[in-house]
C-alpha cells in the first residue's frame, strides 16, 4: 500500500496538543475521580491490612484450625483402707490416621476409574461413589496388615468409614476396638513406627470386685458431649471430641465432677480438604480426675454381701460407723456386674437386670414397713412421754382388743406378765399395742420424726427416695380424707400400717440411739480425722435407756436374734444390742414377709450400727428377722471382730508345746 | 542474559532435575538404589576384611604366656558351659514335657547364623549395622539379631552378601518387652542417643505397680508375645519410671548395654517356620 | 572416553573414597556415640570449579551414593546436596574460588546449612528431641572439625585425580599447587 500523507494532520495534531496543554475541567474531574478512587482503595486496603489485622487473623485461625479434645481418665475410688474399689483399665485399639492416606486414596481412585473405563462399563459410578470405593479399598488394605499380624479376618464397614470420613476425618479412624494385650503386643512389634496404623490406648472403667457394692459405686455411660475446661485453648475453634464417660449411678454419678478427668487435646491446622497437618500447633495431655476415698470397708461389705447372697432372696444391709455416720457397708441384692457397663451395656444384660429387679438400690430406695424394729421408737416415745416406765408391765394373753378388732400377738408362746425388756426381747405385740395406745400416735409420730424418719437421710447417693412415711391423723386426713382410728395407732406401734422407711434410715436410727442422740447424717466419704457427730440428745434417762438396752441385748442372747450366739456368728466377749422384726406386705398374690434386724455393737462402747432387711418372695412363707436378717448382721459383726481383733479370736491360737 | 536470571539458573536446573527424578518410575529408582549399594558393598566388605586381618596380626603379637593363660581360661569357661548345656538340656526336656502335658504350642525354632560386622552406622536418626552375610546365607528381613549381651536388633534389609541390622537403639525400632518376672507387655522404643554416653530407650504403657530407680534398676527382656523375637532376651536396664498424667500407665527410660556401640560379631536367628516374622515379611 | 565423562568419574571415585573413609571413621567412633559427616566437602569442588550441568550431575550422583546406604527415601541426599550446590554455585563468581580456605569455609557453611534444614524438618520425629538436639550439635561440631582438617587434603585429592585423568580445569586452584 502506498503511503498517502494527509495534509490536514498537522493541524489536527496541533489541535490535540492544544487541548492537552489547556486546562480542560473534565480531565481534571477525571483525574480527581481516579485519585479519589485509588485513595479509597488504598485506604480500604490499609484499613483491612493494618486496622483489622487481629480480626482477619482470628477468622483465618477459625477457618483453618481444628481442636481435638481427648477425655482425661476418671479418678480412682478407694475404700477406707486404701484398697481399690474402682479404677481404670487400659483399652487398646488400632487406629488409622486418614490424613496420612490422601495420596493413596487419590491413586486408588484413579486406578478404579481406569478399571471402570477399561471395562467399557456404561453404567459408571459417579466420582463420589468411586472415591468412596477407593477409601474402603485403601483402609481394607491396612486392615489386612493387621489381620495378617493377628491371624484375623476383620472387614471395613463402608457406612461407618464414610460417616467418619464426612464428619470427623481429623480424628483417627478406629479399625479395631478393645484388643487383647497379646494382640496389642503383636501389633506393637509388627507395625512400623511410622505407619499410619497406630496402637491407641484409652482408658475404661474397671471394677476389680465385679458386683461388689454395685449400687453404691455406680456406673458410667458414654458421653459424646465431653465437658471441656475453659482453660483449654481454642474454645472458638471447631472442636472434635473423642468419646468420654459420665457417671450415671451411685458414687460415679454423685461425685462425677470430682472423678471426671481434665480433658486434654490438640489444635491442628487443617488443609482445605479437612485433613490435619502434623505436627499439632498446640498439645496438652489429659489429666486424670481426682481420687476419692469412700467410707466403705471392703471386708464388711464383702461379708454382708456373701451372707445376703446365701439367702437367695432380695434384701439390703447397711453398716454405719456410729461416731461419724460413715457408711461401712451398703448392700443391695440382687445386683449387677459393674464391668458389664463398660464399654457399653448390652440389651440382653439390661433386660436381665430389669427382670431380676436389680436396678433399685434397696438400701436407699426400698421402702418397707419397719415391723417390730419400730417398737424401739414406740418405747422411746412412751418412756419420754411418761406413759411407759422402765418397769412397766403388761399381761399378754396373745390377743388384744382395740375397739371392735382383735389384735394378736404370736411372737412368743409363754403368756403372762411381760416387762419392757422382755417385750423387746420377745417382740411382744401386746405390750406395744397397749402402751402405744396410751402414748398416742402424735407422740409416736413426733418421736419418729425427731429421728429424721420422714426425711431423706441426705447421703451422697443420687435418687434416694423421698417417699418415706410416718403416718399420723393429720396426714391421713390431708391425704385420704379419712379418720384415724385407735387400731391404726396399734398398727403403727408395732411398725405396721402405713409406715414406710428405708434400711438406711433404720441404720441411722440405730446409730443415733447408740449415741443417745436423735439423728445421724450418713456419709460415704471417708475422712481420716472425721469429727464425731453431735446432735440433739434423745432425752432418755439412764434407767430408761438401760431397760431398752437390756431388752436389745437379750434379743441377741436368748430372744428372737439368738442365732447370733451360734458358733458361726458368735464373737466371745462382744455384747450386742439388736431388734428383729418381721413386717408384712399385702400383694395381689398374698402377704409377703420381710425380715428385719436393727442393732449395734459393742453395747459398752458402740462402734457399728446395722440394719438388715430380707424380702420374702413367697406369699405366706415365714421369713422371720431372727432367721434371715440376723445372720447377715452376724456376718458383719464377725468380719468386724476379725479385723479389729479386740473380741474373740478369728482363728484358734497355735498350740504351744 | 540478565544477571538475576543467571543467579537463579542453578536452582532452575535443580528444579528440572527434581521434576525428572519425580517422573522416573519407582522400579527404576529401586533398581538404581540396589545397584549403587551393591557397587559400594565390596569397598566396605574389603575394609572389614582388612580390619579382621589387622586384628589377626595384632593378636599374633601376643606372647606365649598370654596364650597359655587364655587357653586355660578358655578351658575353664568351656567346662562351665558344659555344665550349663547339661542344665539347659534338662530344662528343655522339662519344657517339652510341660508343653505336651498342657498342650501348648511350642515356640518357633530358629537357625543361628553368626556374622561379622562390616560397619557400624550410628547417627541420631538411625542406628544400624551392616553385617557380612546376606541373601547368600538365607537371611530374612525381620529376623532377630542377638549378641552376647542379649537382643541387638532385627534385620531391616537383606542384600546379596550383606544385610543391614536395625539396632534396638534406633528410633525406628519398637518392641513389646516385659520386665523380668512379670508377664505384662510394655512398649520399648529406641532413639535416645546422647553423645559420649550409652544409648537409651523409651518405655511406654508400663503398669503402675512396677517401680525402677537408678539405685534399683529393673531388667527388661523380650516378651515373645510380639511374634518377632523369642522370649527372655535381655533388652535394657530400666532406671526411671514415672506415672503419666493420665494415670493409666508409667513411662520411663532404659539404658542400653554400652557393648552395642562396639559390636563386631552378632548372631542372626533365622526363623525356620516363619511364624516369628513381622506381617508382610517374606516367609522362608 | 570423553573429558566430561572422565571428569565426572574421577570426582565420583573421590567421593566414594571420602564416603568410605568417613564410614570407617564412624565405625570406630560409634562407641563414643558421635558421627562424622561432611556433605559440604562432597559438593564444594564441583560447585566452585565445574560448569553448572556437569557439577550438578556429579553432585546428584554423589547424593545417590549416600542415599543407597541410608534408610531414607532414595534421592533425599541428592536433593540436599543439590541445594547446597546451587547456593554455592550462585555466589562463586564473587569468591576467590581457587583458594583452599574458601573451599573449606564453603564446605563448613554448607554443612551448617544442611544441618539446620534437617534439624528443622525432622527433629520432631525423634522420640526425644531434647537429647537428639544435643547429639546433633555434637555431631556437627566434630564434623566441622573434621571438615577443617581433611578439607584441604580432599580438595587436593580431587584436583590431582582430575589431573591424572587429564581433565583438570584450565587453571589449577591453589590447593592443588600446595598439596600436589
Amino acid at each position: 500500500m502506498a503511503y498517502a500523507p494527509h495534509s490536514s494532520t498537522p493541524d489536527r495534531a496541533g489541535s490535540i496538543m492544544e487541548s492537552h496543554r489547556g486546562y480542560d475541567p473534565r480531565l481534571w474531574l477525571f483525574y480527581g475521580l481516579t485519585v479519589l478512587l485509588l485513595g479509597t482503595l488504598a485506604a480500604g486496603l490499609a484499613y483491612q491490612q493494618l486496622g483489622r489485622t487481629v480480626e482477619h487473623r482470628e477468622r483465618e485461625i477459625v477457618q483453618s484450625q481444628r481442636r481435638v479434645v481427648v477425655p482425661g481418665p476418671r479418678g480412682n475410688i478407694f475404700d477406707r483402707e486404701g484398697r481399690l474399689l474402682v479404677g481404670n483399665r487400659p483399652r487398646f485399639a488400632v487406629t488409622l490416621n486418614l490424613d496420612e492416606l490422601r495420596s493413596e486414596f487419590r491413586k486408588e481412585y484413579l486406578r478404579i476409574r481406569r478399571n471402570y473405563r477399561d471395562s467399557g462399563d456404561k453404567d459408571l459410578p459417579t466420582a463420589a461413589q468411586m472415591e468412596r470405593i477407593a477409601r474402603v479399598s485403601v483402609v481394607q488394605g491396612y486392615l489386612n496388615i493387621v489381620n495378617r499380624a493377628l491371624g484375623a479376618r476383620h472387614r471395613v464397614y463402608d457406612d461407618i468409614l464414610d460417616r467418619h470420613y464426612r464428619q470427623a476425618r481429623i480424628l483417627p479412624y478406629m479399625l479395631l476396638e478393645d484388643i487383647s494385650p497379646a494382640d496389642y503386643a503383636r501389633l506393637l512389634e509388627q507395625l512400623p513406627v511410622t505407619s499410619p496404623l497406630q496402637v491407641y490406648t484409652a482408658s475404661t472403667r474397671n471394677y476389680p470386685h465385679g458386683t461388689l457394692a454395685a449400687h453404691t459405686l455406680g456406673y458410667t455411660a458414654a458421653d459424646d458431649d465431653l465437658a471441656v475446661g475453659a482453660d483449654l485453648p481454642g474454645a472458638d475453634l471447631t472442636t472434635f471430641k473423642m468419646r468420654g464417660s459420665i457417671g450415671r449411678q451411685g458414687l460415679e454419678a454423685a461425685l462425677d465432677s470430682r472423678l471426671q478427668g481434665q480433658a486434654g487435646g490438640a489444635i491442628y491446622r487443617v488443609d482445605p480438604a479437612g485433613y490435619r497437618i502434623q505436627p499439632p500447633l498446640q498439645k496438652r495431655r489429659p489429666v486424670q480426675g481426682g481420687d476419692v476415698v469412700v467410707s466403705l470397708d471392703l471386708d464388711l461389705q464383702r461379708a454382708a454381701e456373701a451372707q445376703l447372697a446365701e439367702t437367695g432372696l432380695a434384701g439390703a444391709a447397711v453398716a454405719l460407723d456410729i461416731a461419724t455416720g460413715e457408711v461401712l457397708a451398703l448392700v443391695s441384692k440382687p445386683d449387677y456386674d459393674l464391668n458389664a457397663f463398660t464399654p457399653r451395656l448390652s440389651h440382653e444384660t439390661a433386660a436381665d437386670i430389669q427382670t431380676r429387679g436389680a436396678w433399685i438400690n434397696r438400701a436407699t430406695q426400698g421402702l418397707y414397713p419397719p415391723g417390730s424394729t419400730f417398737k424401739l421408737v414406740t418405747a422411746i416415745a412412751g418412756l419420754r412421754s411418761g406413759h411407759i416406765e422402765p418397769d412397766s408391765t403388761v399381761e399378754c394373753t396373745g390377743a388384744y382388743r382395740v375397739g371392735g378388732r382383735i389384735f394378736v400377738c404370736n411372737n412368743h408362746r409363754d403368756r403372762g406378765t411381760v416387762t419392757l425388756a422382755q417385750a423387746i426381747e420377745k417382740s411382744c405385740n401386746t405390750f406395744f399395742y397397749d402402751y402405744g395406745l396410751k402414748t398416742g400416735i402424735d407422740a409416736i409420730a413426733a418421736e419418729a420424726r425427731r429421728h429424721g424418719m420422714d426425711d431423706p437421710t441426705g447421703i451422697e447417693l443420687p435418687f434416694e427416695t423421698r417417699g418415706m412415711l410416718v403416718p399420723d391423723p393429720a396426714w391421713r386426713e390431708a391425704r385420704r380424707q379419712e379418720r384415724w382410728f385407735p387400731g391404726d395407732t396399734a398398727n403403727v406401734s408395732i411398725g405396721q400400717g402405713d409406715l414406710a422407711l428405708t434400711p438406711l434410715q433404720m441404720a441411722c436410727f440405730a446409730a443415733s440411739f447408740a449415741r443417745s442422740e436423735s439423728t445421724t447424717r450418713p456419709t460415704l466419704l471417708h475422712l481420716a480425722d472425721a469429727p464425731r457427730l453431735h446432735t440433739e440428745p434423745d432425752g432418755l434417762t439412764p434407767a430408761q435407756r438401760g431397760a431398752i438396752l437390756a431388752g436389745m441385748e437379750a434379743v441377741t442372747n436368748t430372744g428372737t436374734g439368738r442365732i447370733l450366739q451360734t458358733p458361726r456368728y458368735r464373737v466371745p466377749g462382744l455384747r450386742l444390742a439388736g431388734k428383729t422384726g418381721t413386717a408384712q406386705k399385702r400383694t395381689a398374690e398374698g402377704t409377703l414377709n420381710f425380715a428385719w434386724f436393727v442393732g449395734f455393737f459393742p453395747i459398752d462402747n458402740p462402734q457399728v450400727a446395722i440394719a438388715v432387711i430380707v424380702e420374702g418372695d413367697t406369699p405366706g412363707e415365714d421369713v422371720a428377722g431372727g432367721r434371715y436378717a440376723a445372720p447377715v448382721a452376724g456376718a458383719i459383726i464377725k468380719a468386724w471382730a476379725d479385723k479389729t481383733g479386740r473380741y474373740g479370736l478369728a482363728t484358734p491360737p497355735p498350740a504351744t508345746p | 542474559m540478565p544477571r538475576r536470571f543467571d543467579q537463579a539458573r542453578p536452582f532452575l536446573a535443580l528444579g528440572v532435575a527434581l521434576l525428572a527424578w519425580l517422573l522416573l518410575p519407582a522400579l527404576f529408582k529401586r533398581f538404581a538404589r540396589l545397584g549403587i549399594y551393591e557397587l559400594q558393598a565390596p569397598v566396605e566388605v574389603s575394609a572389614s576384611y582388612v580390619r579382621d586381618l589387622q586384628e589377626f596380626w595384632s593378636e599374633k603379637t601376643r606372647s606365649k604366656n598370654e596364650l597359655i593363660e587364655a587357653a586355660r581360661d578358655l578351658s575353664r569357661l568351656n567346662s562351665a558351659y558344659e555344665l550349663r548345656l547339661a542344665e539347659d538340656g534338662r530344662l528343655r526336656a522339662e519344657i517339652d514335657r510341660l508343653e505336651a502335658l498342657l498342650r501348648l504350642p511350642s515356640y518357633g525354632e530358629f537357625r543361628a547364623e553368626p556374622a561379622r560386622v562390616v560397619r557400624r552406622d550410628f547417627t541420631a536418626w538411625w542406628q544400624r549395622l551392616v553385617i557380612r552375610k546376606g541373601g547368600n546365607h538365607g537371611l530374612l528381613v525381620g529376623s532377630p539379631v542377638i549378641y552376647s549381651g542379649g537382643l541387638a536388633g532385627r534385620i531391616s534389609e537383606v542384600h546379596a552378601t550383606t544385610a543391614v541390622v536395625e539396632l534396638i537403639s534406633s528410633p525406628g525400632l519398637r518392641l513389646a518387652a516385659v520386665f523380668e518376672g512379670d508377664d505384662r507387655p510394655v512398649s520399648f522404643q529406641g532413639g535416645v542417643n546422647p553423645p559420649l554416653r550409652p544409648a537409651e530407650g523409651l518405655l511406654e504403657f508400663v503398669p503402675l505397680d512396677i517401680f525402677a530407680t537408678p539405685a534399683s534398676p529393673r531388667r527388661l527382656v523380650t516378651s515373645g508375645l510380639g511374634g518377632v523375637y523369642p522370649p527372655g532376651l535381655a533388652v535394657a536396664e530400666v532406671f526411671q519410671l514415672e506415672p503419666s498424667t493420665d494415670g493409666l500407665f508409667k513411662s520411663g527410660r532404659a539404658r542400653l548395654d554400652p557393648r552395642l556401640g562396639r559390636l563386631s560379631e552378632v548372631t542372626v536367628l533365622v526363623p525356620l517356620d516363619g511364624d516369628f516374622l513381622p506381617a508382610g515379611a517374606p516367609k522362608p | 572416553m570423553n573429558a566430561a565423562f572422565r571428569q565426572v568419574l574421577a570426582l565420583l571415585a573421590c567421593a566414594t573414597g571420602l564416603i568410605a573413609l568417613l564410614g570407617q571413621a564412624n565405625h570406630e567412633l560409634s562407641s563414643f556415640a558421635l558421627t562424622l559427616s561432611s556433605p559440604g566437602l562432597l559438593v564444594v569442588y564441583s560447585a566452585l570449579r565445574l560448569p553448572l550441568s556437569r557439577g550438578l550431575v556429579v553432585t546428584g550422583l554423589t547424593g545417590l551414593l549416600l542415599d543407597a546406604g541410608a534408610p531414607i527415601p532414595f534421592g533425599s541426599h541428592a536433593l540436599l546436596l543439590g541445594l547446597g550446590y546451587c547456593a554455592l554455585h550462585g555466589v562463586r563468581a564473587r569468591l576467590p574460588r581457587e583458594e583452599t580456605l574458601v573451599g573449606v569455609v564453603a564446605a563448613i557453611f554448607i554443612n551448617l546449612g544442611l544441618f539446620v534444614v534437617l534439624a528443622f524438618a525432622r527433629l520432631g520425629e525423634l522420640p526425644d528431641p531434647g537429647s537428639a538436639a544435643l547429639r546433633l550439635l555434637s555431631d556437627l561440631l566434630v564434623s566441622q572439625l573434621a571438615t577443617a582438617l581433611i578439607g584441604p587434603w580432599f580438595l587436593a585429592l580431587q584436583s590431582r585425580a582430575l589431573e591424572l585423568a587429564g581433565v583438570a580445569p584450565s587453571s589449577l586452584p591453589a590447593w592443588s599447587r600446595r598439596f600436589g
